[in-house]
């Protein structure tokens, strides 16, 4: 009966804390008029360049020092994705402490489970993501060149250069675009 | 200061640059915010927490859960992509889930045993659904994942309508061998009833076969298809509706943890969308479990699942091109 009264405090908890970091990081994105280093009407339009994929955990962390509004929302949202792995986590508890051995070996499955979709597969499915993205972000950038009447090449070498001269500087480079 | 005038300010701005910024900032399918500032963009967080907050109100009043509302509003009616919708959808799921199921475990309602066997399938389904999902917004075939919701949201329908008419539990099957070997049994208090009633599961394989698929269109979808787990629990397994209900909220925050890691890498999630989506479906949700307790009628349900059935139709059309 104490690790159900448990897993019914944690989520309660969890859930809680959850909401409350992300209701204080939306208050951030107003009070600041954005987050991130995007400007508010960047991150509020419906094909916002800003989403997950664009902030690992090393990026929430680094944010939160400054309380920045996005990375309170995205660590609210990961307090969030906690609850569940917790409540599986103290099943697994019990059913040790309980000595039934069947449902010990379930729920480790399952804790198993999602730990491998959570932990193992983001990274490499988030390796694939990128080189995609790089490659439609390039495709538009062609795309829009030929828009704007620029021939494909000139525009290339133009941006080639531009990078080799920041790349020494990193300190100087102006902030890379989003998904690149 | 502000990426744009960042930007534009240290960045020489050659032709390059602005093409650059003219397509990757200023492309917004309308509503713009350019112009109206932060009041708009203010409305428009305050729309999501009411919008969202409805559809967690009327995905706990009808049993399908607040994504499978929420995500025909935000892609036919709001213009947001289907990616992000998802991506908030599986979030609330989660919100919902914990937030609900705090108060069932209390309750003792909830079977643990029976969910926690039924979820290895869900994961694993959850698992396949999302990296399907990924290959499917890799090959630009979005169109496919409208015609499936809406298929799964027609489906749904039925389950769920028919659980409207309550019934008492009466199982048609003896118990089989898995009922031994899961131990699937339990007692819960039946209010109505006034008496407590000893129960039991069957088909335990079956309800995992269901589960696994359950497992795929919440992993495909980013919702929690609490209709599905309810329909394997109810149908193949033959628990009581009462247990089905809670176990499967308990499942559908489990399942949706595990679609959630490989969404975040998909970057499905977006900050601005899913803060405001997670926690208006919590409130939605709760007052909906509220006003579920005291409704008496049924019309007002049936209602809202007709108002469901043409948001699904409309998904099924958007998907073949019709629209």
């Amino acid at each position: 009966m104490d690790v159900s009264r448990a897993i019914s405090y944690s989520l309660i908890i969890g859930v809680l804390v959850s909401a409350s970091l992300m209701a204080a990081g939306s208050a951030m994105l107003f009070a600041r008029g954005g987050g991130d280093g995007y400007a508010l009407s960047q991150l509020a339009s419906p094909s916002s360049p800003v989403n997950s994929g664009t902030m690992g955990i090393r990026g929430v962390l680094a944010g939160l020092a400054s309380l920045d509004g996005v990375s309170l929302i995205f660590l609210g949202i990961m307090v969030l994705i906690a609850t569940p792995i917790v409540r599986v986590l103290l099943l697994v508890v019990q059913f040790a402490g309980e000595r039934n051995r069947l449902y010990l070996a379930l729920s480790a499955i399952v804790l198993m489970n999602l730990l491998i979709a959570i932990l193992v597969l983001p990274p490499i499915v988030h390796r694939r993501a990128r080189l995609i993205l790089s490659d439609t972000l390039g495709a538009r950038a062609r795309a829009g060149r030929r828009a704007v009447g620029i021939p494909a090449g000139r525009g290339r070498v133009a941006r080639t250069s531009r990078r080799s001269i920041f790349r020494g500087f990193s300190s100087f480079a102006p902030r890379p675009l989003p998904n690149r | 200061m502000h990426a744009v005038g960042g930007i534009s300010i240290i960045w020489p701005a050659s032709s390059e640059a602005r093409s650059l910024n003219g397509i990757f900032f200023y492309k917004r399918p309308s509503p713009g915010y350019g112009v109206l500032g932060e009041a708009a963009i203010a409305f428009r967080f305050m729309e999501l927490l009411l919008v969202s907050a409805a559809a967690g109100f009327i995905g706990a009043l009808t049993g399908l859960g607040g994504g499978t509302v929420l995500v025909p509003i935000y892609t036919l009616l709001m213009g947001i992509p289907i990616m992000y919708a998802v991506g908030a959808s599986l979030i609330s799921t989660i919100a919902t889930s914990s937030g609900a199921a705090s108060a069932y475990v209390r309750e003792g309602i909830t079977n643990v045993r029976i969910g926690i066997s039924l979820e290895i399938a869900t994961t694993l389904g959850s698992i396949v659904g999302s990296l399907v999902t990924t290959e499917i917004y890799r090959l630009g075939l979005t169109r496919i994942l409208y015609v499936v919701f809406g298929a799964v949201l027609l489906f749904s329908l039925y389950p769920t309508y028919r659980r409207l008419s309550m019934r008492c539990w009466e199982p048609t099957r003896e118990p089989d061998w898995s009922t031994r070997l899961f131990s699937l049994r339990g007692e819960y208090y039946d209010e109505a009833r006034g008496e407590t009633v000893k129960y039991y599961g069957v088909r335990w394989w079956l309800g995992f076969l269901v589960m696994f698929s359950a497992g795929i269109v919440s992993g495909l979808l980013g919702i929690g298809s609490g209709a599905l787990k309810v329909l394997g629990m109810d149908d193949a397994m033959m628990l009581p509706m009462k247990v089905t209900t809670t176990t499967s909220n308990f499942m559908i925050g489990v399942t949706a943890a595990t679609g959630s890691g490989i969404y975040w890498a998909n970057g499905y999630i977006q900050p601005f969308l899913a803060a405001p989506t997670a926690m208006g479906v919590l409130v939605g949700a709760m007052l909906g479990t509220r006003a579920l307790v005291r409704m008496r009628g049924r019309t007002l349900r049936l209602i809202f699942m007709a108002i469901l059935a043409a948001l699904g139709i409309e998904m099924v059309l958007r998907g073949l091109g019709a629209m």
